[in-house]
């Protein structure tokens, strides 16, 4: 698999706090991964510094080989869409196409015209009077039609109401699928789009947690319950995330080591199921808070009538 | 896609495996492409992609070049031959396992499929 | 290259606010002039031919013009992945263009305010004392070049606003008034504002209108280049 941009023992400093810390991953080349973690976990700062808009501290950033910091050869193939995108006052939307059409070489003009109307935006309208969501919707627009090989998305749905986000999805799933390219997808709304990822890249304070393949996740979080000492045993041997207990019972979300374990928790008496990669990812950042490998929060329902 | 039930891939195959199963996906038909797949479910085209391909290695489906994935001749008794031996391991061993719990005995259970496996 | 002139032309994407503004600005305070002089009839009541400041107006514009080429246009174009080196050069080209097609508009009508011998009542609005020269390609570059230099005035003004924000207008504003004032403490204190003017009267027209205005625009537009290469859009 080749690499799209790779991040090398990264880190950012700024005035007051570090957003990344001696961060090492790789964006694999033509696949949809999704930058996931808390807010403030470092997701933007890594976006920033894969279009060059931000130098990194120490350490190295390579997209398609090269440095992107006043790259053209790579600032041409890379477009980012961020949430926070500021356009020029008197700019219509029809203004921000064309400058557009002018900018990105691989630049789809049906394509464009076409989004344009399936999320009914005013082209004649200042961007500067749109609701929140339209704006949001033009900058989808902008990233979709750019056909760049390498898009980046940062949270670009802000303020998209749930139709608005399906037709994102389905649009960006249907080019992709015609014309493959490198997409990253920043997000908090795990659940919906978790379908669209084929990697998952966790970031936590500033530092990768899961780096993965997305069905290698969906086979092996699972959600194991049980008597307590059982789940124990079972999540000993392998990476127990977090365990909640009541009257005896456990529950607990556990990565898998092993290929059987499915088959070592179904002897031990556990039912075992398999756990969303949201679910996942809120047990991974929590456990991480924690500051352990796992926590355990018990809950005394004594007090609550039945 | 049901988040909670594990790898899409693996879902996707067994929905074809159905379909060829009930009879809807015929022998030697043309199966749905990876991108169709993946417009459908709204999945990535490379999940639906690895669960057709994981039907071409148990050999349920074939690839003809430049056309398409299709039904392999023969893959309805295969599967039909796979279901039939996992039969045992899928149903029944919980089913024991649960009678075990309540406390059933193995005698009352075959009584119960005489009186129900009758009626169907 | 290409992305440079991509960039020149985002500038240009709304030529009637860019270009209207400051031409609506300074063709009002013409205007205004017009009346004043035709009405008070001051042809006839003071000697001289009567030079006004109005043209300052326009060159004021086009100063702020470029202070929102900037804030307004980086963001943006660093948004559509342009590199800080291209937007630059694009809005450089854009105040170099713009300064020349101002300058020849200005060259015409100084001409016609000459011929016409100040609009009938002696008016020289479009070309003020000494900016009036007899040669013509040098009348252009005298209007052209002090215009490149507020542009890239206004272009520096942009940055820093980017690179430091607000703090950093206000410190630049700050320096420039203690420095200025500074300067003046300094003079009155050695009695020497009279060397001051004599050294400014000494010097040509040309020095004043091109030669210090063209080492500015270049001092300005090595300073904004370094400054521009950090700034976050």
């Amino acid at each position: 698999m080749t690499a799209a941009a790779t991040f090398d023992s990264v880190t950012m400093r700024f005035r007051g706090h570090t957003a990344l810390e001696d961060l090492t991953t790789t964006v694999q080349a033509d696949t949809i991964t999704g930058l996931l973690g808390r807010n403030g976990a470092g997701k933007t700062t890594m976006m920033q510094l894969l279009t060059g808009h931000r130098v990194p501290t120490s350490g190295q950033v390579r997209v398609l080989g090269e440095t992107p910091f006043e790259n053209d050869g790579v600032l041409s193939r890379l477009c980012f869409i961020k949430e926070s995108q500021r356009y020029p006052d008197q700019f219509r939307v029809c203004d921000a196409v064309s400058v557009a059409a002018s900018v990105y070489p691989q630049w789809d003009a049906d394509l464009a015209a076409q989004l344009l109307e399936d999320f009914e935006l005013p082209v004649r309208r200042p961007i500067k009077k749109l609701s929140r969501g339209m704006t949001s919707a033009v900058g989808i627009v902008l990233g979709l039609a750019s056909r760049a090989p390498v898009t980046l998305f940062d949270e670009p749905y802000l303020g998209l109401d749930a139709v608005a986000r399906q037709l994102f999805y389905d649009r960006l799933l249907a080019d992709y699928a015609e014309h493959p390219r490198t997409i990253v997808l920043s997000t908090h709304l795990i659940e919906e789009i978790s379908d669209l990822l084929e990697h998952v890249l966790l970031i936590d304070h500033g530092r990768v947690l899961l780096d993965a393949d997305a069905e290698t996740l969906r086979a092996t979080a699972l959600t194991v319950t049980g008597p307590a000492r059982q789940v124990a045993t079972f999540g000993a041997a392998h990476e127990l995330l977090r365990t909640e207990s009541m009257a005896g019972q456990s529950r607990a979300i556990v990565r898998t080591r092993t290929a059987t374990a499915h088959r070592t928790a179904a002897d031990l008496g556990l039912t075992v199921e398999p756990t969303s990669i949201q679910q996942l990812v809120v047990a991974m950042s929590q456990a991480t808070t924690a500051g352990r490998s796992a926590t355990t929060f018990p809950s005394d329902l004594q007090g609550v009538s039945r | 896609m049901n988040e909670d039930a594990g790898p899409i891939f693996r879902q996707i195959a067994v929905q074809l495996e159905d379909a060829i199963v009930d009879g809807s996906l015929a022998e030697e038909s043309q199966a749905p492409s990876s991108n169709e797949l993946a417009a459908f479910h709204r999945i990535n085209p490379a999940t639906a992609a690895k669960g057709l391909n994981q039907l071409v290695t148990d050999g349920v489906l074939y690839k003809r070049r430049g056309v398409g994935m299709f039904v392999a001749t023969g893959a309805r008794e295969q599967l039909l031959k796979r279901r039939r031996s996992e039969f045992a391991d899928q149903y029944l061993t919980p089913l024991l396992a649960e009678a075990d719990k309540v406390g059933i005995s193995v005698a009352e259970i075959a009584a119960m499929l005489q009186e129900r496996g009758g009626r169907a | 290259m290409n992305r440079a002139v991509a960039a020149a032309r985002m500038q240009l994407v709304h030529p009637l606010l860019t270009f209207g503004v400051p031409w609506a600005i300074v063709l009002s305070s013409f205007a205004i002039n017009l009346a004043i002089w035709g009405f008070g009839d001051v042809a006839a009541q003071s000697p001289g031919d009567g030079s006004t400041g109005g043209l300052a107006s326009l060159y004021i514009t086009v100063l702020i013009v470029f202070i929102q080429a900037v804030t307004q246009m980086f963001p943006f174009a660093m948004g559509l992945s342009l590199s800080r080196r291209d937007f630059y050069l694009g809005t450089v080209l854009t105040a170099v263009l713009q300064a020349a097609g101002y300058a020849v508009v200005l060259t015409v009508l100084a001409a016609i305010e000459g011929a016409s011998d100040g609009w009938g009542m002696r008016l020289h609005f479009w070309a003020p004392g000494v900016l009036d020269v007899d040669n013509v390609a040098l009348q252009f570059v005298v209007f052209a070049v002090p215009m490149v230099a507020c542009a890239f005035l206004g272009i520096a003004i942009g940055v820093v606003f980017k690179r430091w924000g607000a703090p950093g207008l206000y410190a630049l504003t700050l320096t420039t008034l203690i420095g200025g004032g500074l300067l003046a403490v300094w003079a009155t204190w050695q009695t020497a504002w009279g060397d001051v003017f004599d050294w400014l009267g000494d010097r040509s027209v040309y020095s004043l209108t091109l030669g210090f205005p063209a080492a500015l625009a270049v001092a300005l537009a090595a300073l904004t280049f370094l400054g521009i290469r950090r700034a976050v859009p």
